[in-house]
């Protein structure tokens, strides 16, 4: 697809010269990377890191005791003004110019803010009014405590990016649960065009000295060597996700957050008051030490006991100088219902036995290989997702040698056989279903598979069925994207997607999906939906999951996400639950151990049993700890905050 | 004084009669020039309560991107404003944004009016009124004559300045006292009656870390003013 294509399809999205995303087209500069629609870079004034550099007049020199002054001037004002063949410009252009300043000028009780107009999303207003809440009233230190799934991420990207574009930060630690960080770096990336780093060792958080934003987990952070690097650093921006973690003044957590040396804190939770009001004084105390004077105070002003306020009216507005917290009654935001749809197909007796010959061989694998570390553990569980994901997936894999050489030259006869069974199932059960599934509906549908194999394999069968199909991965080029999801909006039919459609795509257009496989990570799922069910759904959203009886995927759909009604929870709850699993290790990670290490389907149930009831715990907790928050921080529905 | 959402109605009012834009109801029907600034949407309906918000910035982003950032007109002498009056023609007038960089963000819209030896803060919108009598005009500026008009204005800009700038800095003194005082308060209550420990020697040092952080941020002399120049337009008469 090229240039030409683009422009025929009349698309509203250009390709940059420079960074080779997409932007809007007829936009003067690029969107993400500031860059001129030739490449050059555009004049407009603070736009990014990397983006324009106006003119910018140093600080001159100020009468004693003024403060410096800087000047920015935009190049093209200059240019403009020094232009030798003029051409008469008329007023009403200036009267356009001058009333658009007048509508977004600020005033001295009200900021207007530059990034809103910069970042390729469009926040809600209430997360606008919490972004210019910390920025303004707060003076850059603050909890955001809305409920979970309002996008507490959205309204702290706004602020980092606000902070950015104004040059009042250069230097960011962002802590988060070791199951965000991927997250985080995504959303930075592709909602606000921030570049974040993670960093590899202390040596370069030395290093980072220098200026960025830099993404740690904060179990890695409190790590010794890091943990002595962090703290010698000055940072300008302190920001910490699932904040509640630092609740507990005693834990080592609390007080390495205490000990950074930052000018500015923003902390986000949905739970600040979980155990005890206490918590509420630790967490406030971080962004603003001394903000109840001392503890004893805060216990004589505010505390019959651990959980009853004394003074809830005061306690609330004192609270509303430091936290922002909107309730999800507060923000009209009504989504339709789910409606989830678990289809267990009955294999073929191949196909059942090729499952259960690749379960064989990876767990004998494992056995010959213990102890060489997460790598073959990694490699493993892959293999083991792809022989239910598709035959064509498993054997792309197989035949590419990934195994150890010791294993195939070991297990060769196995091997052989799983390869042999793998090459006679063509069409499997999953595919079949799947089929009738699409062909049933006339309505738009979306079809997530993890692999690029068994999307090959699909999309073959689909246009057979005389399905309309597109594909969408990570091997299409921005531009081929934009044109795909453009031509699916507009003339429907099938989307097929792999894990890179399940990321920040708005797709609401849509009600009905497909999971063909299912990620064994939660968060990935939940994104996935998250595509369609959204703001500006209409219509009830119908999630179907296809899994074949007897694999350990029936398994993880049955016994594990069924029974943590995984499908139920809102959007961005699972986060706020695995962040209270007490194991730090992801949740994918510790699910692929336990297919691995269990010796039957009886003892893996028994142990995904385990998990959920593990899962359902953390859940408890959290759904208590957000009735505490609510019932110290919240007014009854429907009232208007004080 | 109008208000930033009546401006915003009347924006959309010239932008229909440049027939970029068409309104129905509470709707606007975007025309192709403005609907990439719109993730190619065709019709939004425009938060009509609040300013703050999406689409005002981008709509008001996509007029200033679009329009001249200079214009030259002449007024005749019996329209010349009031205010200009102690100036002498040729008269510059630049629109910009006076960032604050305080520990909480300040901004403020400041219009300045240069003449060949002053320079005066002017209201923002007192163009308005006048814009049917602007006479388009071909007026030849030079480069020294433009250094020269900018090194006035940055020259008189702290005088302009100083009263919101005073403003500000008594914020941030008491700011800085009252947080100092809270710290202090904390720190005493913790520390009370407490032989000299490691635990308290740690206290202590995390006591004067902060107070070294809080003056960082809130000292009144750490404050600097950021000007962001957005337009301007010279004007005879």
């Amino acid at each position: 697809m090229d240039e030409a294509l683009l422009n025929r399809h009349h698309l509203p999205y250009r390709i940059c010269v420079r960074c080779e995303k997409t932007t809007i087209n007829g936009a003067p500069y690029c969107m993400r990377c500031g860059a001129g629609a030739h490449g050059s870079r555009s004049q407009a004034p603070g736009m990014s890191p990397e983006a324009p550099e106006p003119a910018i007049i140093p600080m001159i020199e100020t009468p004693d005791g003024a403060p410096p002054i800087s000047w920015e001037i935009p190049e093209n004002l200059r240019h403009t003004a020094l232009l030798k063949r003029q051409k008469l410009i008329p007023s009403d252009g200036f009267e356009r110019r001058l009333a658009s300043f007048l509508v977004s000028a600020p005033t001295a009780d009200r900021i207007q803010l530059l990034s809103l107009g910069r970042i390729p999303i469009e926040p809600r207003p209430y997360q606008i009014d919490s972004a210019v809440s910390i920025l303004e009233s707060m003076r850059g230190s603050g909890i955001l405590a809305d409920e979970v799934g309002l996008g507490k991420t959205i309204e702290a990207g706004i602020v980092l990016k606000e902070m950015i574009l104004r040059d009042t930060i250069r230097r960011v630690l962002i802590l988060v649960p070791a199951s965000l960080v991927f997250q985080w770096k995504q959303e930075l990336e592709e909602k606000f065009d921030l570049v974040v780093t993670e960093p590899v060792s202390p040596d370069t958080l030395v290093e980072a000295e220098s200026d960025g934003i830099h993404l740690l987990s904060l179990a890695r952070a409190k790590s010794t060597k890091v943990q002595e690097a962090l703290l010698r650093i000055p940072w300008d921006l302190v920001l910490v996700d699932e904040a509640h973690a630092l609740k507990n003044h005693l834990t080592q957590s609390h007080r390495f957050v205490f000990s950074l040396k930052r000018k500015y804190t923003v902390l986000l939770t949905a739970t600040p008051v979980q155990n005890d009001l206490r918590e509420l004084y630790n967490l406030i105390n971080i962004v603003s030490p001394g903000f109840f004077r001392s503890i004893r105070w805060f216990r004589r002003k505010f505390m019959v006991d651990r959980f009853t306020v004394r003074e809830p009216e005061q306690l609330r507005s004192a609270c509303a100088r430091v936290m922002v917290r909107h309730r999800r009654a507060d923000t009209l935001i009504q989504l339709p219902p789910r409606k989830v749809n678990n289809c267990v197909v009955i294999p073929s007796e191949m196909e059942s036995e090729l499952f259960d010959l690749t379960m064989e061989l990876a767990r004998r694998t494992m056995s010959q290989m213990a102890g060489e570390g997460e790598h073959t553990a990694l490699l493993l569980s892959i293999l083991l997702k792809e022989s239910t994901s598709s035959p064509q997936a498993l054997l792309a894999t197989l035949e590419s040698a990934v195994l150890p050489r010791a294993v195939r030259e070991k297990e060769s006869l196995l091997l052989r056989r799983v390869i042999e069974l793998g090459r006679q199932v063509k069409v499997t059960a999953k595919m079949r279903e799947l089929v009738r599934q699409v062909m049933s509906d006339p309505e738009p549908i979306i079809v997530y598979t993890e692999y690029i194999e068994t999307l090959r394999t699909l999309r073959n069968l689909l246009t057979e069925a005389g399905a309309r199909v597109f594909v969408y991965s990570g091997q299409l080029r921005m531009r081929e994207k934009a044109d795909t999801l453009l031509a699916f909006r507009a003339q429907g039919g099938v989307l097929l997607s792999t894990e890179v459609g399940g990321q920040g795509l708005n797709l609401q257009h849509c009600h009905r999906m497909v999971n063909f496989d299912l990620p064994w990570n939660p968060m990935r799922l939940e994104q996935r939906i998250g595509r369609i069910h959204r703001f500006g759904q209409q219509e009830p959203v119908q999630i179907t999951n296809i899994t074949a009886a007897g694999t350990f995927e029936e398994v993880l759909m049955r016994v594990l996400l069924s029974k943590i009604r995984l499908f139920e929870l809102v959007i961005g709850e699972i986060d706020s639950i695995l962040a209270y699993l007490q194991d730090p290790v992801p949740l994918d990670q510790r699910i692929g151990r336990m297919i691995l290490e269990s010796p039957s389907m009886s003892v893996l149930t028994e142990r995904m049993e385990q998990l959920a009831e593990e899962i359902q715990a953390a859940q408890r907790a959290f759904t208590e700890d957000q009735l505490i928050s609510a019932k110290v921080l919240d007014l009854p529905a429907g009232t208007a905050p004080t | 004084m109008n208000t930033p959402l009546h401006y915003g109605k009347h924006l959309l009012s010239l932008l229909e009669s440049a027939g970029q834009l068409s309104l129905t109801d509470e709707q606007v029907n975007m025309g192709e020039s403005l609907q990439p600034w719109f993730m190619g949407e065709k019709v939004v309906t425009p938060p009509w309560s609040s300013p703050q918000a999406y689409f005002w910035q981008r709509l008001c982003r996509a007029v200033s991107e679009a329009e001249a950032a200079f214009f030259r007109f002449s007024l005749p002498a019996s329209m010349w404003p009031p205010i200009l009056s102690d100036l002498e023609p040729p008269v510059w007038i630049f629109w910009t944004v006076a960032h604050f960089e305080a520990p909480r963000l300040v901004e403020e819209a400041v219009a300045f009016a240069v003449d060949a030896t002053r320079v005066k803060s002017v209201p923002l919108d007192f163009l308005m009124t006048d814009i049917a009598f602007l006479n388009p005009e071909k007026l030849h500026v030079s480069e020294e004559q433009l250094q020269d008009v900018f090194a006035r204005l940055q020259a008189a800009t702290p005088e302009i300045l100083a009263q919101r700038t005073d403003g500000i800095r008594a914020e941030m003194a008491s700011t800085l006292k009252t947080e100092l005082e809270r710290i202090h308060v904390y720190y005493d209550s913790l520390l009370k009656r407490r032989a000299i420990t490691e635990e308290t020697r740690f206290l202590l040092q995390e006591r004067e870390q902060l107070i070294r952080e809080h003056h960082r941020r809130l000292s009144p002399e750490s404050l600097r003013i950021h000007m962001r120049m957005q337009f301007g337009l010279v004007l005879s008469r």
